[in-house]
C-alpha cells in the first residue's frame, strides 16, 4: 500500500524536481539550450551577483508584505464569518472565494484600470482636490503586492477559518462572564487558538506570492523583477534553461529554509502558549 | 444460428470485393480528416489566422486542425521538453527562436519543390539550409496613437525629443535585445555596438511612460493612455486598430527591422507534407489580402494584389526594401550577458 502513493510522488513531484535541480547543475555554451557535465558556475553566479540577491530580497520582501495585507484583510473578515448567521456566512463565504473563479489576468487589468494615473482611484482623489497630482499606485512594488494580497486573500481566509470554527465558544463565554471585554475576549482567547491557522495562512500566502508571476508582470508594469520573472527571462527569452534552473533552485531552497523557521519558531511560540 | 446460414456465397463475394477496394483505395476507407496538431499564438491573431488561413487549408486538404497556443518562445520551448515524443506537428516561431531550432536540432526540413506558390514568394523569406520558409512579416518600427501624437517620431533617433517626455514605451520582461540592436545600429550604424545603444536607452529610461510586455499588454497600455508611442511592429499595429485603438505605423528614416515568421515541422512528425500544404496555402494570392487586411501582414507572394485600402495601411515595398534584418546569431548569441546588464542597469532607472 506504501508503494503506490510513493510511486506516485516521485513521478509527479520528484522527478520533474530533480530533474530541474540536474539542469541547474549543467552549463551549455552561449547560444545553446542543452548542456553536458555538472558545474557550480550557474550558482555560483547567482549567489555573488548583486542583481540576483536584490531579485532575491525584493521577491521575499513582496510575499512578505502580500502575507502581511492578506492577514490584515483575511484576519477580521474570517472571525466576522465565524459569528455570522449561517446563510450570511455562506454569501460572505462564497463571496470571498469567488475571485478565484476569475482569471489571474483579467484581476490584474481590473486593477490597472482602478490604479493607474488616470485610474479611478487617482480621478476619485483628484477630484476630491485631496492630491494634486496622481498617486503611483501601481506598476512598482505598492502595485504588486495590492494585486498579489487581492488575488490570495481567499487562501488566508478559508485557512484562518478552518482554524477559528473548531474553537468552542463556551470558552469565549467563560471569558466575557469573568468580565473580560469583547477586544480582550478576541486578543487572549479566540487568537492564540487561531494561530494554528493564521500560520498556516501566512505560510500558504507567502509560498504563493514569492512564486507567483503573472500579477507581478503586469502590475509591476515590467519594472519589478522578482526571481519568477528571471526565471521566465531565461527560459523565454534567452533559452537558458540551466540558468533559469538555477534561479528555480535557489528560490526553492530559500523558500524552503523560511518555512521551516517559521515552523520552528511557532511551534517554540505555541508552547510556550501552552505552558500559560 | 450458424454463421455458414446467414451468409450466402454472394454476400461473401461481395463483402470481399468492397474490403479489396476499401484496402486499396484507403482515402474512402478513412474519410475522416487528419489531425493536425499546430502551435499558434492566440487571441486575435488565431481567430484572424483561421478565418483566413486555417479553414480553408483544412477544407482543401481535408484535415483538423488541433491549436495549441503559446507565444513563439512558449511553444519553442514546449517542442524541446518534448523532444524525444513530440506532440505537435508543427509550431510558430519568429526569427531568433528558430535559430535556436535548428541549432537544437528540433525541426524538420521540408520539400521547396512541394510547397505550392514558393516561386513567387520573396527570396529572403527561404531559407538556404531547406528549413521552413517565412510566410508572414511584417516591419518593426514606430508605432502611436494618432489621436494625442500630432507629429509622431520620424526616426527611432526622435525617440530621444524632448518633446517625446513620458509618452514612450519600450520593450521590457520580451523584446528588450531588439531595441538594444536596432538602436545600436540608429545611432552607429552597426549593431555590434551594444554599449553605445545601453548609454542612449539609460539616457532615455528616466523619461520613458513605461515598459511593455506582450502585445495584449502593449495593447492595454495604448487604450489607457499610459503611453502613446512604442517601437512595435506593424502588423500587431494592424490588428489592433481593428480592434478599435487609434494607432498609426511610422516607418523610422533609419530604415524598420523585418520581422518574418514561419511554421515549422517538428522533427519527428509523420505530416511533414501537410506542413508543406500549409505553408501553401498561406502565400495563396486569393487569401493574402484577408491576412494583410486583419492581420496587417504585408504580402509573402509577389503577385498578391492588395485593394488600394489595405495597401495604404500597410508599408509599400520600397520602405520594406530599405529594412534592415536583426543579426539574430550576434543576438542569441550574447543575449544572456546583455539581459543582465538590462536587469541591473536599464529597468531601475524607469520610473513608470
Amino acid at each position: 500500500m506504501l508503494g503506490l502513493p510513493t510511486a506516485y510522488f516521485l513521478l509527479i513531484v520528484a522527478y520533474p524536481l530533480a530533474n530541474l535541480v540536474r539542469m541547474g547543475f549543467s552549463r551549455p555554451e552561449r547560444g545553446r539550450v542543452f548542456g553536458e557535465g555538472v558545474s557550480l558556475a550557474n550558482y555560483v553566479e547567482i549567489l555573488t551577483s548583486e542583481l540576483y540577491l536584490e531579485t532575491l530580497l525584493v521577491t521575499f520582501r513582496i510575499g512578505l508584505l502580500s502575507a502581511l495585507c492578506a492577514l490584515a484583510l483575511g484576519l477580521p473578515l474570517a472571525l466576522y464569518i465565524r459569528r455570522a448567521p449561517p446563510v450570511l456566512r455562506s454569501v460572505i463565504v462564497f463571496i470571498t472565494i469567488a475571485p478565484i473563479l476569475i482569471s489571474i489576468v483579467v484581476r490584474a487589468y481590473g486593477w490597472m484600470v482602478l490604479l493607474s494615473n488616470r485610474g479611478v482611484v487617482n480621478s476619485a482623489l483628484m477630484n476630491l482636490g485631496m492630491i494634486d497630482r496622481p498617486l503611483r499606485l501601481i506598476f512598482n512594488e505598492t502595485g504588486v503586492v495590492i494585486g498579489t494580497a487581492h488575488v490570495l486573500l481567499p487562501f488566508m481566509v478559508l485557512a484562518i477559518l478552518g482554524s477559528v470554527q473548531t474553537i468552542d465558544r463556551a470558552l469565549e463565554d467563560a471569558a466575557a462572564s469573568l468580565g473580560a471585554r469583547p477586544w480582550r475576549v478576541v486578543f487572549d482567547v479566540v487568537l492564540p487558538l487561531a494561530l494554528p491557522g493564521i500560520a498556516a495562512g501566512t505560510v500558504l500566502v507567502f509560498i504563493l506570492a514569492v512564486g507567483s508571476f503573472v500579477t507581478p508582470v503586469l502590475l509591476g508594469g515590467q519594472l519589478v523583477l522578482t526571481l519568477p520573472m528571471a526565471a521566465m527571462q531565461q527560459f523565454n527569452s534567452t533559452f537558458n534553461w540551466a540558468f533559469g534552473s538555477a534561479l528555480v533552485g535557489v528560490l526553492l531552497v530559500a523558500v524552503m529554509a523560511t518555512t521551516l523557521l517559521f515552523d520552528r519558531v511557532l511551534k517554540r511560540r505555541l508552547a510556550r502558549l501552552a505552558a500559560r | 444460428m450458424s454463421l455458414s446460414r446467414t451468409l450466402t456465397r454472394r454476400q461473401t463475394l461481395l463483402a470481399g470485393l468492397a474490403s479489396g477496394v476499401m484496402l486499396a483505395r484507403p482515402r474512402i476507407a478513412s474519410a475522416a480528416p487528419t489531425e493536425f496538431v499546430m502551435g499558434v499564438n492566440g487571441g486575435a491573431a488565431y481567430r484572424n489566422l483561421y478565418n483566413n488561413v486555417l479553414r480553408h487549408f483544412e477544407a482543401r486538404h481535408n484535415a483538423k486542425v488541433v491549436p495549441v497556443f503559446g507565444s513563439g518562445s512558449e511553444l519553442l520551448n514546449r517542442v524541446l521538453a518534448e523532444r524525444s515524443r513530440p506532440t505537435m506537428d508543427c509550431f510558430v516561431t519568429f526569427q531568433g527562436a528558430w535559430l535556436v531550432g535548428k541549432a537544437e536540432g528540433v525541426l524538420e526540413k521540408v520539400d521547396y519543390n512541394k510547397i505550392p506558390h514558393i516561386d513567387d514568394v520573396h527570396d529572403f523569406l527561404k531559407d538556404p539550409d531547406g528549413y521552413a520558409p517565412f510566410v508572414n512579416f511584417g516591419a518593426w518600427g514606430i508605432v502611436y496613437n494618432k489621436d494625442t501624437v500630432r507629429t509622431p517620431p520620424r526616426s527611432f533617433k526622435a525617440l530621444w525629443d524632448r518633446a517625446y517626455d513620458r509618452k514612450v514605451m519600450l520593450g521590457g520582461v520580451y523584446h528588450w535585445q531588439i531595441h538594444l540592436a536596432a538602436f545600436a545600429y540608429a545611432w552607429t550604424g552597426d549593431q555590434k555596438n551594444i554599449d553605445v545603444a545601453f548609454d542612449k536607452v539609460k539616457e532615455l529610461a528616466p523619461r520613458l511612460a513605461g515598459l511593455y510586455g506582450l502585445s495584449s499588454d502593449t495593447q492595454s497600455k495604448f487604450q489607457q493612455g499610459i503611453a502613446d508611442i512604442a517601437p512595435w511592429y506593424s502588423y500587431t499595429a494592424q490588428r489592433v486598430r481593428q480592434l478599435g485603438v487609434p494607432v498609426a505605423f511610422q516607418m523610422p528614416e533609419e530604415g524598420g527591422f523585418l520581422y518574418p515568421s514561419a511554421y515549422h515541422a517538428v522533427k519527428g512528425t509523420q505530416k511533414v507534407e501537410l506542413v508543406e500544404k500549409l505553408i501553401g496555402t498561406f502565400y495563396d494570392p486569393e487569401l493574402q489580402p484577408g491576412l494583410a487586411r486583419e492581420d496587417g501582414f504585408i504580402p509573402s507572394n509577389k503577385k498578391t494584389v492588395l485593394p488600394a485600402a489595405v495597401a495604404a495601411e500597410l508599408p509599400t515595398m520600397e520602405e520594406v526594401q530599405r529594412c534592415h534584418h536583426w543579426d539574430w546569431a550576434l543576438i542569441n548569441r550574447d543575449e544572456g550577458a546583455w539581459l543582465n546588464r538590462w536587469n541591473a542597469e536599464v529597468r531601475r532607472l524607469v520610473r513608470g
